[in-house]
């Protein structure tokens, strides 16, 4: 457009300006204009007569006002995982992102999309940390009237029910709605839980020793003959399964053989290194790895077996996820 | 007689006071130079043409909300009886916008911005300084959004009766 645009001057004098007048400026953020905020503009001019006499003249002044605007905004935390029986904590902030008051009620629910009918609870996040703490057992629906740029702090906790399996879903949907005249503002959030649980799997088979061979679902074995058995652990969960005790209380028509409870990694026999056991349930074998187990064997033929990290000859110890432990022992035939 | 000469006393004085009064008056209006500005506040809304089509145009408005586009168009009138010489016009951003870039408009019009309403320079040398945590001095260039007044200086007089316009853009915050 001609004769529009800004003319620059030459840098030399320029420069001379900037180096005399340099301007310390405060780096801020700008915020929306509040509601009713009235904004005034007054334009002057300054001329001069051909004698040099100077004049200043002024516009009229205009005044638009700054009407209400109402929008929120809630954060998005990532999905999380939980524990059977236990409580999925996940931390919202909601902004008042308007430029006028507005209160924001606040609502969770359950299982739109996963029906697995959990139970979602709100609560007021009263130091806003992120983390329920101790005492922070206000239960909230609404944010209060927040101003413009105001925020709020909350937790929504999925409770995870007991009996559910491992990788198990549930999907929380969270709305926030303005209300009033600032109805129209609104925000959604939607996450996902998982249950992380363990998932212990037993694989019993057997072999005939007196025979030779190898392992298999079934075997047939004749009067007096030797039966091994092998007890295959898995946890194929998501979480460790803690105090793992494995039983084997079965044994008609056989007889257990003292001093053939072998536990370990090896999976395909029951030599080393796999550990023989001492049949008894006294002294104070502890065990320090996963992949381990303490067992003793009753007159009867009951089979007890404490496996995982931790285990002694009292209680069941912990299996990661993953972890395979076998057991074997053996039997004779009546 | 004597009501007769109090009359040709008091005629002769009302004269005189008019005459005062005429003299006032020239020296109170002589010849001069005298612009008169409009200053306009416009928003950009969707109206529809004679067909019933959309089409943008500019509309005085008393109201507006955040992120609206205001464009102030301040229009001068030479109403003297001389030419008037070294025009400039300057208009602040008001605190509540911020200047939207390169909507300056001004023609015939030398065109600089300023960060405090005091020292008017180019946008390319237009600079400011923040004092850091260490104490040192960080430079960085001025972003259109600090502009904080605009001077249009009118490179040609404006003779009696001429008549010009100029305008730039902002944005509500």
């Amino acid at each position: 457009m001609p004769g529009t645009g800004i003319h620059a001057n030459t840098p030399k004098y320029l420069l001379s300006v900037f180096l005399l007048l340099p301007l310390f400026l405060p780096v801020s953020t700008a915020l929306a204009a509040p509601a009713g905020t009235l904004i005034t503009n007054q334009a002057t001019a300054t001329f001069q007569d051909a004698n040099a006499n100077s004049f200043t003249a002024l516009s009229n002044t205009t005044t638009v006002t700054v009407t209400s605007v109402y929008t929120v905004s809630v954060t998005s935390p990532p999905d999380a995982s939980g524990g059977q029986n236990t409580v999925v904590y996940y931390p919202y902030l909601v902004t008042n992102t308007g430029n006028d008051n507005n209160t924001f009620t606040l609502a969770a629910a359950t299982g739109s999309a996963l029906p697995n009918n959990w139970t979602a609870t709100i609560y007021f996040d009263a130091n806003g940390n992120g983390v329920r703490d101790p005492g922070e057992n206000t239960v909230t629906n609404s944010t209060g009237v927040l101003a413009p740029n105001g925020t709020y702090r909350f937790l929504v906790g999925v409770t995870i029910l007991l009996a559910v399996p491992d990788g198990a879903q549930d999907d929380t949907t969270l709305n926030v709605t303005g209300t009033g005249p600032g109805a129209g503002a609104t925000a959604q959030d939607n996450v996902v839980t998982t249950v992380v649980a363990p998932n212990l799997s037993i694989v019993k088979d057997v072999r005939n020793v007196t025979l030779g061979g190898g392992f298999a679902a079934t075997a047939n074995a004749a009067p007096s003959q030797i039966l091994e058995y092998r007890l295959t652990v898995t946890n194929g969960g998501a979480a460790a399964a803690t105090a793992v005790v494995l039983t084997d209380p079965d044994h008609t028509w056989t007889t257990y053989v003292a001093g053939t409870i072998w536990i370990g990694s090896n999976g395909v026999s029951s030599g080393p290194p796999n550990v023989l056991q001492d049949d008894n349930n006294s002294g104070a074998e502890t065990c320090a790895i996963p992949v381990c187990g303490i067992a003793n064997a009753t007159a009867g033929g009951l089979i007890t077996a404490n496996l995982g990290n931790g285990a002694t000859e009292l209680v069941g110890g912990s299996l990661p996820p993953g972890t395979t432990v076998y057991v074997y022992f053996q039997v004779r035939v009546d | 007689m004597r009501w007769k000469r109090m009359f040709m006393a008091l005629s002769i004085v009302a004269a005189a006071l008019h005459l005062v009064g005429a003299t006032n008056a020239l020296a109170a209006d002589p010849a001069k130079p005298q612009l008169a500005l409009t200053l306009t506040a416009q928003k950009e809304v969707t109206a529809k043409d004679a067909e019933g089509k959309p089409k943008a145009e500019w509309q005085e408005v008393r109201d507006v909300k955040p992120g609206d586009i205001l464009k102030y168009t301040i229009t001068y009138r030479n109403v003297g009886t001389v030419e008037a010489r070294d025009g400039r016009i300057v208009d602040p951003v008001p605190q509540e916008t911020s200047y939207v870039s390169g909507s300056v408009e001004g023609k015939d019009a030398e065109i600089t911005f300023s960060l405090d309403g005091k020292t008017y320079q180019a946008p390319p040398m237009l600079k400011y300084k923040v004092r850091q945590a260490d104490g040192t001095e960080a430079e960085h260039d001025a972003t259109p959004e600090m502009y904080t007044h605009i001077q249009w200086k009118l490179l040609k007089p404006v003779p009696p009766g001429g008549t010009g316009s100029v305008s730039f853009k902002a944005k509500v915050k």
